[in-house]
């Protein structure tokens, strides 16, 4: 094994993206990220696009040899991965492996999803046919909100927490991305709004669920740090897999794949929970990264809303959490949503992040998952 | 409506899978037991699940999948040896903890329902 950097990143502004195409996306983003390299010329070995229903959302599957010709990095090697929301962070982690196992020199890595062309209850099926149990759970009804909902209701009865703690995670990450320019919602949402916004699954709301989002972001993995810009280490990536119903699992109130992910990352960073500085966590439902905060060893089981409520995991706080607005503003573009956590922390890490930079960070992590947690990575990166 | 069919609901019997080596039950069925793995695939059989289990937890999903009606009350029931997921034929709301039937969908919309006991005279 050795080192590999992540020298240049990018992403579109995330929203709804009526006048931009998928593979139009795609492009912008993987430009941006050599553009920001400093080395539009080099030669890119290979070029992974992790996107998660590219067949259901626009009827096109290979869009690994599309967007890498559309790139103008022919020949070389060009894959789509796919491994639902987290297909943007499987892909940097096959990237990182490919650099660092010395199989490549430089991978370019690039996340897109575009979902607003069709109406919510299609997407909603789309989501749900791609990440709930087909036979268990999707011949239900099924979706992804009604099954967050179904963990939430345990996870705060267990804990004695309200829904005022999830309303507290929506004003956190709301703040936060209206000091983001890429954010898919630019609003400020009080704790009062959150609670009395519609009702989407019981008992969460619409400001507990994150948006419908299109968007794209890259991330060039390179095995030396030669751009002009502060270099960026990956330190370490974990990913585990856990079975697809969740309440089929052995833990009820946490999601062991993202300890697990969380622990073999940490284990190859030689680093602990105690030495992160700032981290993007999946709160594609604001439960998940009170419950996120707490398996991946930032604090106990059942405090991670005792930490929220004293303002630890704010901008100014000692731990962060999505400083970029996190899936709940930034907006979640399911396979683009890996890759934007991993670019906004690059941005954190260089002192890049405008008026949402965090105090003088070295190390940061992104956790990054498929459905409900079954299938989590966690990944470490390190100013150099 | 729901009421009428409540009192109508006829139980099913649905067919899950038994480790016979450590004696998990899965639902819907697998060919290799979770907890044993594949060294054992063959220890795994065919069995049939209660017919009754209790809530662990519920939700009422206001914007339902295409194809699915809007609201939709969903809920995981425990019948003893799997936890299951599915929809709630009821005229009024559940609670965590309430004993429900594995029934036959009136409507034949879904593989199954969850339903109130029927309650005799």
């Amino acid at each position: 094994m050795r080192d590999a950097f992540i020298t240049g990143v990018s992403m579109t502004k995330f929203g709804k993206c009526p006048d931009k195409g998928l593979v139009e996306l795609a492009v912008e983003a993987g430009l941006g990220a050599l553009r920001d390299s400093g080395q539009s010329d080099l030669k890119v070995d290979a070029v992974y696009v992790g996107n998660a229903s590219s067949g259901q959302f626009h009827h096109m599957e290979n869009l690994g040899p599309i967007v890498a010709e559309q790139l103008g990095l022919l020949p070389c090697e060009a894959e789509r991965i796919e491994n639902t929301t987290s297909s943007g962070a499987v892909a940097i982690k096959e990237a990182y492996r490919a650099v660092a196992g010395g199989f490549l020199d430089a991978a370019l890595v690039v996340g897109v999803e575009k979902m607003n062309h069709m109406a919510p209850d299609e997407v909603t099926q789309i989501i749900a046919s791609s990440m709930t149990h087909p036979t268990g759970e999707t011949v239900h009804g099924a979706s992804m909100p009604s099954l967050a909902a179904m963990f939430t209701r345990k996870y705060l009865e267990h804990f004695g927490l309200t829904t005022r703690h999830l309303a507290m995670v929506a004003e956190k990450n709301h703040g936060n991305a209206t000091l983001n320019p890429y954010a898919h919602i630019q609003k400020k949402v009080s704790i009062e709004d959150a609670l009395a916004s519609h009702m989407v699954a019981d008992p969460l709301r619409v400001t507990d669920c994150a948006p419908i989002t299109d968007g794209a972001a890259a991330v060039l993995i390179q095995s030396t740090n030669r751009g002009p810009k502060p270099g960026v280490r990956i330190r370490g990536v974990g990913h585990s897999t856990d079975r697809q119903m969740f309440y089929q699992r052995r833990e009820e109130y946490s999601i062991q794949a993202v300890k697990e992910a969380g622990e073999k990352a940490f284990k190859t960073a030689n680093l602990g929970p105690k030495d992160i500085d700032v981290a993007e966590l999946h709160d594609a439902f604001t439960v998940l990264e009170i419950v996120e905060s707490e398996d991946l060893g930032f604090f106990p089981k059942g405090e991670g809303a005792k930490a929220l409520e004293q303002g630890r995991t704010k901008l100014n706080g000692d731990l962060p959490l999505n400083p970029s607005g996190g899936l709940k503003a930034r907006g979640h573009p399911l396979g683009a949503t890996g890759v934007a956590q991993v670019v906004e922390l690059v941005w954190q890490l260089r002192g890049e992040a405008g008026q949402r930079q965090v105090a003088n960070p070295k190390t940061a992590l992104a956790c990054n998952f498929a459905g409900l947690g079954n299938s989590v990575v966690v990944t470490i990166l390190e100013r150099s | 409506m729901a009421a009428m069919a409540e009192q109508m609901a006829k139980e099913k019997k649905l067919q899950g899978s038994k480790c016979g080596r450590c004696g998990a039950v899965t639902f819907p069925a697998l060919v290799v037991c979770p907890n044993c793995g594949p060294a054992y695939a063959g220890e795994v059989h065919s069995t049939e699940l209660p017919t009754t289990g209790k809530v662990i937890t519920w939700t009422i999903l206001h914007l339902a999948p295409k194809g699915f009606p809007s609201p939709l009350l969903q809920c995981v029931l425990d019948v003893g040896a799997v936890r299951i997921l599915g929809t709630v034929l009821a005229s009024e709301g559940i609670q965590n903890g309430e004993i429900l039937m594995i029934a036959e969908d009136p409507n034949g919309k879904f593989p199954f329902v969850f339903c109130r006991l029927p309650k005799h005279p």
